[in-house]
């Protein structure tokens, strides 16, 4: 790897000195097809197929995933059991969403080389994935005691997260950001994005921005820095910088969480027809997603549901998640999307799933909270609450304020919340 | 407010623009899988008995030998404003088999580092020229990151199930933190960079060790980009020998015996800096009954390691007795994993196939044997054969196994090991002073081709060792093509580096600096 990687830093290197900056990835595809030109060999389609995994990740544009899944298939098609190719397909299939297709790559690639940590990563992957934590932690395990770095501290901290252990988890991130590298932006950028997510979800808001700054320092106009930023500056009460940073992280990448933070923002700053446009950009980009295909569902259900709209869609979507994949996320979705939809006892069960590892994500206690009380169980859903607002009191522009009004309801007048339960409720 | 309203709207014409891609774009949560780490990556290790006047002096009997790792490799001159430096939190090593048993745990030498931030609302790294004065001294105030390092050596150790015991632990250098050379920033911050950077060079009264750690200019001359273009050498550049070149990447005898122009290549690393790190030590040092290195005793195995702390997804043991938890799951960590090493050059690149690449880092080198098959079918050999229809020897490549694997001398029985991937030097053979090396080293010739007759010859270079302007990729070209190839004179036609040969410790030349770098480019 060491000369491979020389090159690419030298790439990278005149690129970053060059007055129109390529980047890593337009380095890496330029010189795959080059390879392809001069001999079209299984080594030089899986090259062209890393280099689009590289540029998916820069651009988050999902087309770039199916053209290394077609470089991919390319390799396979001359050489069928290539195994740089078989271990690559496990990776381009995570980036498209196949996590049952990626479950089984990863292990037959595995069981060809089961040394080689890669298929540790995809495994990993995968089963966290489909909500196999067992599964995830032992090939996490594997690859942190294979392979030091920044693909297992990551992998590492987000675990620690899932099972409750944020401490644990922004140790490994400043390791993995100590591993990393500026000629390698988005690896570091995206790595200092999660530090700052880590401490965005402990309520440490200057921690978080400071993360997302050093992001931005090392990839500029980065777009999930700019919605971590974004998402800081709306939590200060600083909305007019909120929605200038959400404006440039959306019109980077639409993704649905920040377009629909960016209409929160707008709509928390009073600026009601901004923020209608935002969330009816959502509308339209569901169903463009219906028609193309798409990796946001989750995102998608969760954004119907906290603003009220479309809730039948939230449900379907919140359910074809579970149908793709599982976990707390995905529990956590469906009991939302559920709850919104009247079916309580159905959310509670999902609501009691997603909490089981003890995850301190505070959405996941206001929305158990909410359930709880249109149960009618006024302590527990009080416990809930309090523990939410403990976590991260900031920990949604628009929901926050709901779960402290719904808090000193039931600390008031028990019996109110059940009230406000949604219409139907069964 | 009225502006920001209207920020507002031009904000969501912004993304209304992008909503066709909005369906395609895709969730990122995935971890990265495809990091660079060069600060624990290898990419050049050397291993030679010093060439300065003071060596070249000394008696054969108190001759001092240089061990050099490189990490950090093709660093942008002028990639500010904070510039590289070595790890806090990786291990590096040079290590050293003389028992000829393969395992390079004999002599170990450990380096660590610790950064301090002193001036932490300082925006750029280093400032001097402006309100600050011109950087002088490791100590300066302009440098608000202090990198400082230790050096431990390690002797006859056992490493045995992930835990090293060794006879000896010394501490070097009095066990102080010496600092770090910083990156060669420019004229204005660093007037008298190479004062400066001669203050990193520290000795040990106590061993006459000397060591340095800092930033380097590179000197491994290759036309990467060509090679890895699948031998794609740039022939087209050459003059034309008639039905030979091109399309053959050959060279004439002159061309090839020429050590001050590169034939037609160009030099992928030219004007590129690396990190060093570069420890001198008396040869009795090394060997393995502390005496001057003889016929039986002088030839040691070298390679370069780094790791990296494995942490524990779980931290704590809870289940476990409470009276004697185990350290390591407490504190989440399971110690140092070696995540890169390096002796011979080019092995890793050219031998080893994808899918095993990190297996064999992650390896010991004395657990060789199990890679011993793509060294017996050499693919990179066949790659050679069809680009150039120059014949290649006959599989399997005992002489592979031979040359990168075992000490002259060893049982040639191609099923007798200890096979060690080391970088094998005869520290009995005295050094080349400058003037008389060749870039090909055992394998120079003059212009006429006849081998350089000694004593003129220079026997001191790669693969006895390796320095740092050995031109590895033309011997290992020629090395892995046999006979056919060296006969041809095959190469990437690169073999020098613009800097040319440093004649004093650390052997590796003054960084390009900042402000003024410059690479060599493709049509120059």
């Amino acid at each position: 790897m060491s000369r491979t990687a020389a090159v690419v830093l030298a790439v990278a290197a005149a690129a970053a000195a060059a007055p129109v900056a390529a980047s890593l990835g337009d380095g890496e595809v330029a010189g795959a097809e080059r390879r392809i030109r001069a001999a079209p060999t299984p080594a030089a389609w899986v090259a062209l197929a890393a280099a689009s995994m590289r540029k998916a990740r820069e651009t988050a544009d999902v087309a770039w995933y199916r053209r290394a899944a077609a470089a991919v298939d390319r390799a396979l098609a001359l050489a069928p059991g290539d195994y740089p190719a078989l271990r690559a397909r496990a990776w381009v299939l995570l980036g498209l969403h196949d996590f049952r297709g990626a479950r089984a790559a990863a292990a037959t690639a595995r069981a060809r080389e089961p040394g080689d940590w890669w298929n540790d990563a995809t495994v990993a992957d995968a089963c966290a994935e489909l909500g196999d934590y067992e599964c995830a932690t032992a090939a996490v395990e594997a690859l942190a005691d294979r392979r030091p770095g920044i693909a297992a501290y990551t992998r590492v901290a987000f675990l620690r997260t899932l099972f409750g252990d944020r401490p644990g988890a922004i140790e490994a991130l400043r390791l993995a950001v100590a591993a990393g590298t500026r000629a390698d932006p988005e690896s570091l950028a995206w790595t200092l994005v999660h530090l700052g997510h880590e401490h965005f979800g402990d309520g440490d808001l200057p921690g978080a921005a400071a993360a997302y700054e050093a992001a931005l320092a090392v990839l500029p106009d980065y777009h999930l820095a700019l919605g971590g930023l974004g998402r800081v500056r709306a939590a200060e009460g600083r909305l007019a910088d909120a929605t200038a940073l959400l404006a440039r992280a959306v019109a980077r990448v639409p993704a649905p969480d920040l377009v629909g933070l960016l209409g929160d923002a707008h709509a928390a700053a009073g600026e009601a027809a901004a923020a209608e446009a935002a969330y009816a950009l959502l509308d339209q980009m569901d169903r463009l997603a219906r028609a193309t295909g798409t990796t946001y569902g989750r995102e998608l259900a969760l954004f119907y549901a906290d603003h009220d709209r479309r809730l039948d869609e939230a449900l379907r979507l919140a359910r074809e998640d579970a149908a793709t994949r599982g976990g707390v996320w995905t529990d956590d979705a469906l009991a939302w999307a559920l709850y919104k939809n009247g079916r309580l006892a159905a959310a509670a069960r999902a609501s009691h799933r997603a909490l089981r590892l003890g995850t301190p994500d505070a959405a996941f206690d206001y929305h158990a909270g909410l359930v709880a009380a249109a149960l009618g169980r006024d302590r527990r859903a009080a416990r809930h609450l309090r523990r939410a607002l403990a976590r991260n009191p900031y920990f949604d522009l628009r929901q926050a304020p709901r779960a402290r009004a719904a808090l000193a309801a039931l600390e008031t007048s028990p019996g109110l919340a059940r009230a406000a339960a949604p219409a139907g409720t069964r | 407010m009225r502006g920001a309203r209207r920020a507002a709207t031009i904000s969501v014409s912004l993304a209304m623009l992008a909503v066709a891609g909005a369906a395609g774009a895709a969730s990122h949560r995935e971890a990265p899988l495809v990091a660079l780490d060069p600060a624990a990556d290898l990419t050049d290790v050397y291993a030679f008995v010093s060439y300065d006047a003071a060596n070249l002096a000394r008696p054969a009997a108190e001759r001092r030998v240089t061990l050099i790792l490189n990490v950090v490799p093709g660093q942008e001159p002028s990639a500010g404003p904070n510039y590289f430096a070595f790890d806090d939190d990786v291990l590096y090593e040079l290590k050293v088999d003389n028992d000829r048993d393969g395992v390079a745990e004999d002599v170990v030498y450990q380096f660590r580092f610790h950064t301090d931030t002193t001036n932490p609302d300082q925006f750029v790294a280093n400032l001097g020229g402006g309100p600050l004065p011109p950087i002088a001294s490791l100590d300066a105030a302009g440098l608000s990151r202090k990198q400082r390092f230790t050096v431990v050596e390690l002797r006859d150790c056992k490493d045995a199930a992930k835990a090293r015991r060794c006879a000896e632990r010394t501490a070097l250098f009095g066990g102080q933190a010496l600092a770090t050379v910083p990156s060669n920033v420019g004229p204005r911050t660093m007037p008298g960079y190479d004062a400066l950077a001669a203050q990193g060079i520290y000795t040990d009264d106590a061993t006459q060790a000397r060591v340095f750690a800092g930033q380097r200019a590179e000197t491994f001359a290759i036309d990467l980009g060509a090679v890895f273009d699948t031998l794609n050498l740039r022939v087209e550049n050459a003059a034309v020998i008639p039905s030979v070149r091109p399309p053959l990447p050959v060279l004439t005898v002159a061309e090839d015996a020429d050590d001050a122009t590169n034939a037609f290549g160009v030099n992928a690393f030219s004007g590129f800096n690396v990190n060093t790190i570069a420890i001198e030590v008396p040869a009795t040092r090394l060997t393995a009954d502390g005496m001057p290195p003889t016929a039986a005793t002088g030839t040691i195995g070298v390679y370069a390691a780094t790791s990296r702390p494995a942490l524990t997804v779980r931290r704590g043991a809870p289940t476990l007795d409470p009276r004697r938890p185990p350290a390591d799951l407490v504190k989440g960590r399971r110690g140092f994993r070696q995540v890169s090493r390096m002796g011979n050059p080019l092995v890793n690149e050219l031998v080893i196939p994808i899918g095993k690449k990190d297996l064999w880092n992650a390896t010991e080198p004395e657990d060789e044997a199990q890679f011993l098959p793509f060294y017996r079918s050499l693919a990179v050999a066949d790659a050679l054969a069809a680009v150039s229809g120059v014949p290649v020897p006959p599989k399997p490549r005992e002489d592979v196994v031979q040359l990168l694997t075992k000490y002259a001398g060893q049982n040639p029985d191609p099923s007798v090991g200890p096979f060690a991937e080391l970088l094998r030097l005869d520290m009995t053979v005295p050094a080349t002073p400058p003037a008389q090396m060749k870039r090909l080293g055992p394998f120079a010739h003059d212009a006429a081709g006849n081998p350089t007759p000694t004593p003129s010859g220079d026997p001191a270079g790669f693969p006895n060792g390796r320095r740092p302007n050995d031109d590895v990729t033309d011997i290992v070209v020629r090395v892995a093509g046999g006979p056919s190839f060296v006969a041809n004179h095959v190469g990437d036609g690169v073999g020098v580096a613009e800097k040319g040969i440093t004649p004093e410790f650390p052997f590796l030349p003054t960084p390009y600096d900042g402000r003024n770098r410059r690479h060599v480019d493709p049509g120059e």
